[in-house]
């Protein structure tokens, strides 16, 4: 993860101070309970007491059609909405760091304002606005526009109900990014008659590739296993790994199955995790 | 100084998108705040009133479970700040085996879904004599800001360069005062998002809130949750919405100040 | 944390009494004070106007009759949140402790899984309960849940845009078909009037007889021929349901859907539908009716009680009483809801009265088949992949 800061490479074993009682917290409350859930899907009881190797409720997830498709549709809302929300707010985030005056503050409000609005209260905004016969098609009606089509209960409509989620935190994450480059390089490379685009490829992207690296793993764990916007504006079917795993547990009540679904879910995010550390390995050594 | 200073055509672009985007769909809720009927293809209310306002300030329970609120955000941004900080300060500048490893792990913590962990978890809680108490509900929500809380001020403090920090001790300040006088100032404005975002989510957390508050620890969303899931009648949900968001835009005006401008040179990144 | 909307049919049985005014449930005592002996904590999946009904009628009626015993009537706000209860019930149950609930109504023992067969709710059957014996059995989904009220499913929909209401399944069919994009129901698991939807349609393609249907008599070989008959009829009809063949999230996003006019009829809980209508959420010319031939299965909401909660036998008490004639007049007359006991045990005055106007009983699914219809619906309806 690093090439490490500290230049006398002795070990600091302060450090294990420091970080003990975090790192105990989520060993003692959510470690050890997630180990036993895995642990649970591969070694079943056997009737005379012992433990056998199982692997069948895996077996079962990877060649029913049903399961994968809706694997598969949770990768797709998750790409497409982590595209969109970098694609969205990398360019707010310019222009908050790079403008001054009123309108920038006005956008850093209107953008930052979706942090007080929790999750189920958007939902049913989003629901009222955007939904079939919502205050949009009203809108647009009004001033003869009749060919509305509403993203509700498509796969579209937890995109953007995800976006509208997450915008806050990767716009602060990004904005936060922006700052480490100096107003002094971009003038520079304007200087010797850089253009904007040039600017921002060459200047201003591989600065901020941290962020994006951070936004990106966050957002995609908060994404993949989000449960309460596919259920509300997402279509009845594929079903995202949330939806799907809560209904496996309390509606058809296997939970062997929903602890396969919930350690295969944890499996994917934990990837991410690591993509993220790799490629920041990597960037450490090319410097 | 500016890319975008001369001829601005971003910045009302992106004022129409946030319009549409973000604008609308809260004055939708705003809208219903003050609503009693609303049938489409009316573009406005079809019958207003403030019935639900009059309903919900005359409650006194709403006032109580807005302090409670605010007393346990306090108390689980200020636990979080205590305990990660040092820890973040940890793995951007100390070396210790597994700090990638341990680093991770706060990642790894979020990724597995929690409805298969809630009965352990409330087993837990309950040996240690925790439910239903204040205490209770400030460790449950603590564990959800660990992320954040760890992940942000790392970058932070990684970003800032070591030389300013080695020129401090070099003229005999001690670590402590390096920390508190060169370090901490730098980092701020990263630790003030992570600040704001532990405070505010905290405030609207329900799940822990629930398991292990209810029903002695009622807090203001808690409220709102028992007023919106499965009702018909929306305007509840939206009458507390609107309530607090006045508090919150103060917030968000306050938060320009510190995390906006000139600050932001200090930042994540690196 | 994850949330999760799951809800129970037993959420939804709310009474029809007029337009329950949201003040009167300020009456309710949420939660302030302290755990203590003789305070029951009991939690409510269902909406305030069934609030306002404890603490109208149960709560005065009960303490009086049990002096030192409080009722402390805690919204739930839910179905995640009844769920996150009982999962708490259990650890409770693992720890040994007390999990600070003495009872949860509308609510039922399946979840979390297991918890029946570990011993975490009480058998009503077996605690002594002395109005036990009057209860209806076809009522009873589950020794370990005591239902109190009952609720009917019904066509809601707009009589501006239906001038003809169907009167029997196969009219509804035709219906659906001849109004495409107008019609939907509610996805099973999420929205139990659309599970009653789902169930009627199988009594019709079984041939109208719901004895068919029995709590103990599942099996995958008997129930499966069955299946094969009712998915390509709700296949069928499923491109023209709203927005080519889309489902609703629950059973109130139902009547909101309805209410927005984006379609014209769907099916509802009769006390909800009528609650929506006094309270203005849906248009005026909305109505309600019921099939003729074989009306829509309905549903009964009881309580359970956690074994491990500390006011147990108080609770059991508070059980017994909620089954008690006077309750369950008082359910048929302020709530406009069913009688779980037998209709015998009432006043002849009130049997007389409702003998015209209420079915004696309302047809039940057993709950029991349940998890398979609805998981073969998933896959076999709402999907298209080939199994």
């Amino acid at each position: 993860m690093d090439a490490g800061n500290n230049r006398t490479g002795r070990i600091d074993f302060l450090a294990y101070g420091f970080i003990a009682i975090p790192v105990m917290a989520i060993v003692v409350f959510l470690f050890y309970p997630a180990a036993l859930a895995m642990f649970g899907t591969l070694f079943h009881k056997r009737p005379d007491g012992g433990l056998a190797f199982d692997a069948s409720s895996y077996i079962f997830f990877f060649t029913d059609p049903y399961s994968l498709a809706n694997l598969m549709r949770t990768l797709w809302t998750t790409f497409v909405a982590l595209v969109l929300i970098v694609a969205v707010n990398l360019p707010i985030a310019l222009y908050m760091r790079f403008t001054r005056g009123w309108l920038a503050s006005l956008i850093q409000g209107l953008a930052l304002f979706p942090m007080f609005v929790p999750g189920i209260i958007i939902c049913y905004a989003l629901i009222r606005y955007l939904g079939p016969n919502g205050w949009l098609q009203s809108l647009l009606n009004a001033v003869g526009f009749t060919h509305y089509a509403s993203p509700i209960t498509t796969p579209w409509g937890p995109v953007i109900g995800l976006i509208w989620d997450g915008m806050p935190m990767t716009l602060l994450i990004l904005i936060s990014g922006l700052g480490t480059i100096s107003d002094a390089s971009i003038e520079a490379a304007r200087d010797v008659g850089a253009g904007r685009l040039r600017i921002l490829r060459s200047i201003i992207l591989p600065q901020i590739t941290h962020s994006i690296l951070i936004v990106s793993a966050l957002n995609f764990l908060g994404f993949f296993g989000q449960v309460l916007m596919p259920f509300m504006l997402g279509p009845t079917n594929p079903e995202m790994m949330g939806p799907f795993m809560l209904r496996t547990f309390v509606s058809v009540r296997d939970p062997l199955q929903a602890a396969t679904q919930a350690t295969i879910t944890f499996l994917i995010c934990s990837l991410a995790g690591l993509a993220y550390v790799r490629s920041l390995a990597n960037r450490k050594e090319e410097r | 100084m500016g890319i975008v200073q001369r001829r601005d055509v971003f910045g009302p672009l992106i004022l129409i998108f946030l319009v549409f985007f973000i604008v609308l769909p809260v004055a939708t809720v705003f809208l219903w705040a003050f609503a009693e009927q609303w049938f489409y293809p009316s573009v406005l209310p079809t019958k207003w009133g403030f019935r639900f306002w009059a309903q919900l300030v005359s409650r006194p329970e709403v006032w109580q479970a807005f302090l409670m609120s605010i007393k346990l955000s306090l108390t689980v941004t200020a636990l979080s700040a205590l305990i990660c900080l040092p820890a973040a300060y940890a793995f951007a500048r100390m070396d210790f085996p597994g700090r990638s490893g341990f680093m991770m792990s706060f990642l790894m913590a979020n990724a597995f879904p929690r409805f298969a962990l809630i009965v352990s978890i409330a087993v837990l809680f309950l040996t240690l004599d925790l439910v239903g108490t204040f205490q209770g509900v400030v460790i449950i929500q603590f564990l959800n800001t660990l992320l954040l809380m760890i992940w942000l001020p790392t970058a932070a403090f990684r970003a800032i360069p070591r030389e300013t920090e080695e020129a401090a001790r070099d003229v005999g300040a001690s670590p402590l005062q390096v920390f508190w006088h060169i370090t901490l100032p730098q980092a701020f404005p990263t630790i003030a998002a992570a600040l704001l975002m532990t405070f505010v989510w905290t405030f609207y957390e329900t799940e822990g809130a629930w398991l292990v508050g209810a029903p002695r620890i009622r807090t203001m969303p808690l409220l709102m949750m028992s007023m919106i899931n499965n009702q018909l009648v929306v305007q509840y949900g939206a009458v507390l919405s609107v309530m607090l968001w006045v508090p919150s835009l103060v917030a968000i005006v306050l938060a320009r100040r510190v995390i906006g401008g000139d600050a932001f040179a200090k930042g994540l990144g690196g | 944390m994850a949330t999760h909307l799951r809800m129970d049919r037993r959420d939804f049985l709310r009474l029809s009494a007029a337009g329950a005014a949201f003040v009167a449930a300020s009456g309710a005592q949420i939660g302030v004070s302290s755990a203590a002996e003789g305070t029951l904590d009991i939690f409510f999946n269902s909406d305030t106007n069934i609030i306002d009904f404890w603490t109208n009628v149960i709560k005065p009626g009960f303490e009086a009759a049990n002096s030192g015993v409080t009722l402390n009537l805690v919204p739930g706000g839910g179905g995640s949140g009844v769920n996150a209860l009982a999962d708490r019930a259990m650890a409770a149950f693992q720890a040994k402790k007390d999990p600070q609930i003495d009872m949860l109504e509308a609510t039922t023992p399946f979840y979390p899984a297991g918890s029946i067969e570990a011993g975490l709710w009480v058998n009503f059957e077996t605690s002594g309960l002395s109005n036990q014996p009057k209860v209806n059995p076809v009522t009873v989904q589950s020794p370990f849940l005591l239902p109190y009220r009952g609720s009917q499913v019904v066509l809601m929909y707009n009589a501006d845009q239906v001038k003809d209401v169907p009167a029997t399944f196969p009219a509804l069919v035709e219906w659906i078909k001849a109004n495409p994009g107008k019609f939907t129901y509610a996805r099973p698991d999420l929205g139990d009037s659309g599970a009653c939807f789902i169930e009627r349609a199988l009594q019709e393609v079984t041939g109208q007889k719901p004895d068919l249907f029995q709590p103990e008599n599942y099996t995958d070989a008997y129930a499966n021929p069955m299946f094969e008959k009712l998915w390509p009829l709700l296949k069928e009809i499923q491109p023209a349901l709203f927005n080519g063949g889309e489902y609703t999230s629950g059973n109130t996003a139902s009547i909101q859907l309805l209410a927005s006019g984006a379609i014209s009829m769907t099916v509802a809980w009769s006390d909800m539908a009528l609650q929506a209508m006094s309270q203005g959420v849906v248009p005026e010319t909305t109505a309600v009716a019921q099939l003729q031939d074989l009306a829509f299965t309905g549903g009964f909401s009881g309580v359970v009680v956690p074994t491990v909660a500390r006011n147990k036998d108080a609770a059991i008490k508070l059980a017994d009483y909620i089954i008690s004639a006077d309750v369950q007049e008082k359910v048929v007359t302020d709530l406009g809801g069913f009688p779980s006991i037998g209709w015998d045990n009432l006043s002849k005055e009130l049997q007389e009265k409702f003998a015209k106007v209420a079915p004696k009983s309302i047809p039940v699914f057993p709950g029991t088949w349940e998890p398979k219809l609805f998981e073969g619906w998933y896959r076999n309806v709402a999907s298209n992949i080939k199994q």
